[in-house]
């Protein structure tokens, strides 16, 4: 079939090929960078659509979500426009893992989204299933759905997420299906596959939603928001919606006993589901037969809306048959009368190996053809939307000849995110957490804007008014911590020794800043969004100097260079497993190269010594 | 892995018994057989064989008998083809050996080129290529027995151990911090504390042998010191001339001191004459207080010397005052004149004499107790590596920090960084944490030939 003859949807500079989350980001990003573009989706229903948890953020997902809003995109808006309930996660642990985390009402999340990008100028939303990526010597052209229409563009972002040939599991029952039941995506893996993309099957799974009126609330503990809490944006105007709670509960001994005797039926065990699932979000069986000590497991109840009376059921993900999982859920205490609206599933999908991208999420192959989120072996709407809106804002950068867009892992989350993805691979779906993050103190939920918003204005996707805000923000940060220093405590104020400063005080681990503000009530004018990093800054700064030490360490190992074009498989000192990864990752750096899961360092101190060898 | 033809004398330069001259590389062995010739011709080379034979010069003269040996890569110290001519002693033949080499097309090696070479084709791990040095470079039992436990991997092995306890914590507080609401046992500030302080006590006995290794790998220095003339040299050269195994005898590194080095019952010992500190006049009388002390400072053993034939003055009673808290024995010289010094209570001495030699085999005695009590220190593995040494003791630093933290109460966000910079550093030995310098640094030490 020729390209003249069949009837062509249009022209963009960028298709994204879904529009969950990753294709949400991916076309906003575009479009805010002045490009057109197309957003394909099976079903319009399903924009930004929440299949699994109603919830946004938590340690390092909350900071994925401030770095996404630092660079002007939707997920923190949508979240603070949507939420249910506001917590800040892990206070008193740290100040680099505080996390904020929001339950969702999942249709005003989705509505949200909607209609920010239905007013989107730039943005066309088409309903369509795509079969093909179209390309010509090595340059991607555009993308043919399953009508046959073919739309033409310049760069093409591919967020299918767990929908390419999926395949829902519960018990023996197998079907074809996309999450929700959904329709699955089907021909694209095998055209990704002709195109030469290698492909694997990864597994993620669901817990049941039960009817809150079977809930007996007064046997569990309940969860509210936080009162004086804070939101993800600056740019989100919303009067303070009515918290919702959550409620804490365990399962028993008897859900234990079920499992175990049902464990045959499930179909994880029973060698049904070919995919690896996720070590962190495994299911309940599965945490049952790994932990088999553990008496029992907590339960987390999380309502799924305002106008919903589905409750999701937190830590109780599972694929074993329904009858199964009616008894499970009837033997955890306060849920003896459970109503179960939706069973809870495994779902089965195609996902691509992401070491085949570089790290603008390109790959290697096509010039112009990015993917993004699941389809990359992540897990997660916040990794999701981060690497859409990378994809998008280094498929408009690919548009209008701008270099790429890369931020380093000592810049922000989304730098660890891409970097283990397309350096590391991964043969689970990939979690972000703050331990991935070698200088988390650095990469702060407080100090996303002041790390992120400028490199955001220079790329094009955050207007470049907001600088002006950012830099009266620097400015008063700047004013208080001098204040701080400055600020004489007498013994009288302080019930010390010594007259001594205010920043010394706070520095003392026990003090905290609400506390230092009795003592010097003059900083209650400090504005709220920007006490915290303040406190920060100030009280750890010993702690954020060595961290920066840290960086300059591994800056050193990023900024040496590896030549392009090194012949690895005449390395003979190197394993011959590492010389095949190299050679397929192509790292830039040493850095990255010791990132490489299979190359070990001796493999690395090998390659210094060869490449630096005087006699070439 | 293609490589060009190298050559090198492997053996030390002066006089000896054979010298070996190196040839490495593809093409080794073409090379190799156009300087060499045998009785019976054609030659064909076995690899792992030796072939008597005549090496030739420029124009095909004669130049020594010569043994011909063939290792065929990879199965040769360099994982390439090696050729190793063996000839008689001396570096004159070796030399017109290896000129004729060079016009055959090999190249003159760099430093540590074959040992590089070999780590590069995976005949050698870098903690292995770092203990080739040691070997090469050892000058007593007790440094070779320790370089060789290390090539064993045993240094790798304990600290693969400590990095094991340390990773042990941080999973824990990870989980803690990355998992708030799925309820993981919180590890407890004291167990934290315990554990820590358990792999700072394996990092601190580990550090604490870096002496000992320096001892083993470089000798205990003893540092002569006393004023002028009060019979410095004399003592050095009588107790560097009465052992027979005089190693090196050499102006120290600084114009004023002058060394010597004696092996004693297997274990280096270095003598260190600080001759001349006190011999300048007035301001410079500061100065070389300055370097007496330095040279005090450096020093494993202190012998003061004190003039037995005169009283004592003013200097001698600063020296030991100086001195009273250091390893030291107090010499009374000059034994074969009358004794007139008076020593303060509490100060005994050896009368020597270095015209009578008398006192001197009891001092030699001492001495080489000292110097095996210093090696034979506590642990069996000895740090006698610069780099190793400088990493332990950032890591104990690092490990005390962390300790800090857990004690002044800060949040465990905190305690697991600072966790995880001691674990990153330590690996830095082992080179599973990679820096840059490393490989850099463990190529630097080698010399030509090896």
């Amino acid at each position: 079939m020729s390209v003249e003859s069949v009837y062509c949807g249009g022209d963009f500079d960028c298709i994204v090929v879904g529009a969950g989350h990753a294709g949400c980001e991916a076309a906003h990003a575009v479009a805010r960078m002045g490009l057109s573009v197309a957003l394909l989706t099976q079903s319009v229903e399903a924009i930004a659509l929440m299949p699994c948890n109603p919830s946004v953020g938590g340690p390092a997902k909350g900071h994925v979500v401030a770095e996404i809003d630092a660079l002007g995109g939707l997920m923190g808006y949508a979240a603070d426009m949507s939420f249910v309930q506001m917590r800040t996660l892990n206070t008193g642990k740290g100040p680099a893992v505080q996390a904020l985390r929001a339950q969702t009402d999942k249709r005003l999340y989705q509505q949200t989204v909607r209609e920010v990008l239905e007013k989107t100028p730039n943005i066309r939303i088409v309903q369509g299933s795509v079969v093909e990526i179209v390309v010509e010597a090595g340059q991607v052209k555009g993308v043919r759905t399953h009508t046959g229409t073919l739309y033409l563009a310049k760069t093409v972002i591919v967020t299918t997420g767990t929908y390419m040939e999926s395949k829902v599991i519960i018990g023996s029952s197998t079907v074809a299906s996309g999450p929700n039941g959904l329709l699955p995506s089907y021909g694209l893996a095998a055209n990704l596959r002709a195109l030469g993309f290698s492909l694997g099957r990864l597994k993620t799974g669901t817990p049941p939603r039960i009817h809150r009126r079977s809930i007996a609330f007064d046997r569990m503990e309940e969860q509210r928001g936080d009162e004086g809490y804070i939101r993800f944006s600056r740019r989100s105007v919303r009067l303070d919606p009515v918290q919702l709670s959550s409620w804490l509960t365990y399962t028993t001994a008897a859900t234990q006993e079920i499992i175990r005797a049902n464990l045959h039926r499930s179909p994880l065990y029973a060698g049904l589901i070919a995919g690896r699932g996720p070590r962190y979000c495994p299911s309940i069986e599965d945490k049952v037969v790994r932990f088999a000590d553990k008496e029992r497991h907590q339960i987390f109840l999380e309502p799924e809306g305002y106008d919903t009376a589905e409750v999701y059921v937190q830590g109780f993900s599972t694929s074993l048959p329904e009858d199964v999982q009616v008894s499970m859920l009837r033997s955890v205490i306060g849920l003896e009368q459970a109503e179960m609206i939706r069973p809870g599933y495994a779902i089965e999908y195609d996902f691509i190996d992401p070491t085949q991208l570089t790290l603008a999420l390109e790959s290697k192959m096509y010039e112009g053809l990015f993917f993004a989120g699941q389809i990359n072996g992540s897990s997660g709407y916040e990794e999701a939307a981060g690497q859409g809106l990378w994809a998008g804002i280094n498929a408009g950068a690919r548009a209008t000849g701008r270099p790429p867009f890369i931020l380093l892992r000592s810049e922000a989350y989304l730098g660890v995110l891409i970097d283990d993805l397309v350096t590391k691979g991964t043969g689970e779906p990939y979690r972000l957490m703050t331990s991935r993050a070698e200088h988390r103190l650095l990469l702060r939920f407080d100090n996303a804007e002041a790390r992120l918003l400028p490199k955001g204005v220079e790329a094009g996707v955050v207007a470049s008014r907001e600088l002006a805000r950012l830099r009266q923000d620097e400015e008063t940060v700047i004013h208080w911590k001098e204040y701080l220093e400055q600020r004489k405590v007498s013994p009288q104020e302080s019930g010390l020794e010594h007259t001594t400063t205010a920043a010394a005080l706070l520095r003392r681990p026990e003090i905290t800043w609400g506390e230092l503000m009795r003592v010097a009530p003059e900083l209650a004018e400090v504005v709220v969004h920007l006490a915290q990093r303040i406190a920060i800054e100030v009280k750890y700064a010993g702690y954020i100097a060595r961290q920066c030490d840290v960086v300059e360490r591994f800056q050193r190992l990023e900024s040496k260079a590896i030549p392009q074009g090194v012949v690895y498989s005449e390395i003979s000192g190197i394993s011959l497993e590492a010389r095949e990864k190299l050679a397929h990752v192509q790292p830039r750096s040493y850095g990255q190269a010791s990132r490489i899961s299979g190359v070990s360092p001796a493999d690395i101190a090998v390659l210094m010594v060869y490449l630096e060898k005087p006699h070439g | 892995m293609k490589s060009d033809v190298i050559a090198a004398i492997s053996t030390p330069r002066g006089e000896g018994g054979i010298a070996i001259v190196r040839v490495s590389g593809q093409g080794a062995l073409r090379i190799g057989k156009q300087v060499f010739r045998r009785a019976r011709q054609p030659f064909r080379a076995k690899p792992w064989r030796v072939y008597l034979g005549e090496v030739m010069g420029q124009d095909a003269e004669p130049l020594d008998e010569c043994l011909f040996t063939y290792f065929r890569g990879p199965r040769s110290f360099t994982g390439e083809d090696v050729v190793e001519l063996s000839l008689h002693g001396g570096s004159f033949v070796a030399g017109r050996v290896l000129e004729v080499l060079l016009t055959k097309g090999a190249r003159l090696a760099d430093p540590g080129e074959f040992t590089k070479r070999a780590f590069l084709n995976g005949r050698l791990s870098l903690a292995q290529a770092e203990a080739v040095i040691d070997i090469i470079r050892s000058e007593s039992d007790a440094a070779l027995r320790n370089a060789g436990k290390q090539l064993r991997g045993l240094l790798s092995n304990e600290v693969k151990d400590m990095r094991a306890h340390l990773l042990q914590v941080m999973a824990h507080l990870e989980a803690q911090l990355d998992f708030p609401e799925h309820d993981i046992p919180d590890l407890t500030r004291a167990a934290v504390a315990t554990r820590l302080i358990q792999v700072g006590d394996m990092v601190a006995k580990l550090a604490a042998t870096v002496r000992a290794g320096r001892v083993a790998r470089e000798g205990l220095r003893v540092v002569l010191a006393g004023r002028a003339n009060v019979g410095k040299s004399s003592l050095l050269n009588s107790l560097a001339g009465q052992e027979r195994a005089i190693v090196t005898a050499q102006p120290g590194t600084t114009r004023d001191t002058v060394e010597a080095q004696v092996n004693v019952n297997g274990v280096l010992v270095t003598l260190i004459d600080t001759a001349g500190l006190r011999e300048s006049e007035d301001m410079v009388e500061k100065i070389g207080m300055k370097r007496t002390l330095q040279a005090l400072d450096n020093a494993d053993v202190v012998l003061v010397l004190l003039d037995g034939s005169e009283p004592l003055q003013e200097e001698d009673y600063e020296l030991l005052n100086l001195t009273r808290e250091r390893q030291r024995v107090v010499l009374l010289t000059k034994a074969d004149l009358a004794i007139c010094a008076e020593l303060p209570t509490g100060v005994e001495a050896l009368a020597v004499s270095a015209k009578t030699k008398q006192g001197l085999p009891a001092l030699g005695g001492q001495i080489a107790d000292m110097a095996v009590r210093a090696v034979s220190g506590e642990g069996a593995l000895l740090i006698t590596n610069l780099r190793h040494s400088r990493i332990l003791v950032e890591t104990q630093s690092l490990v005390t920090a962390a300790l800090d933290t857990v004690g002044a109460g800060w949040e465990i966000e905190l305690v697991a960084t600072d966790v995880r910079l001691a674990y990153e550093r330590l690996g830095e030995i082992t080179g599973e944490t990679i820096s840059l310098d490393v490989a850099d640094a463990i190529f630097a030490e080698f010399c030509i030939g090896k």
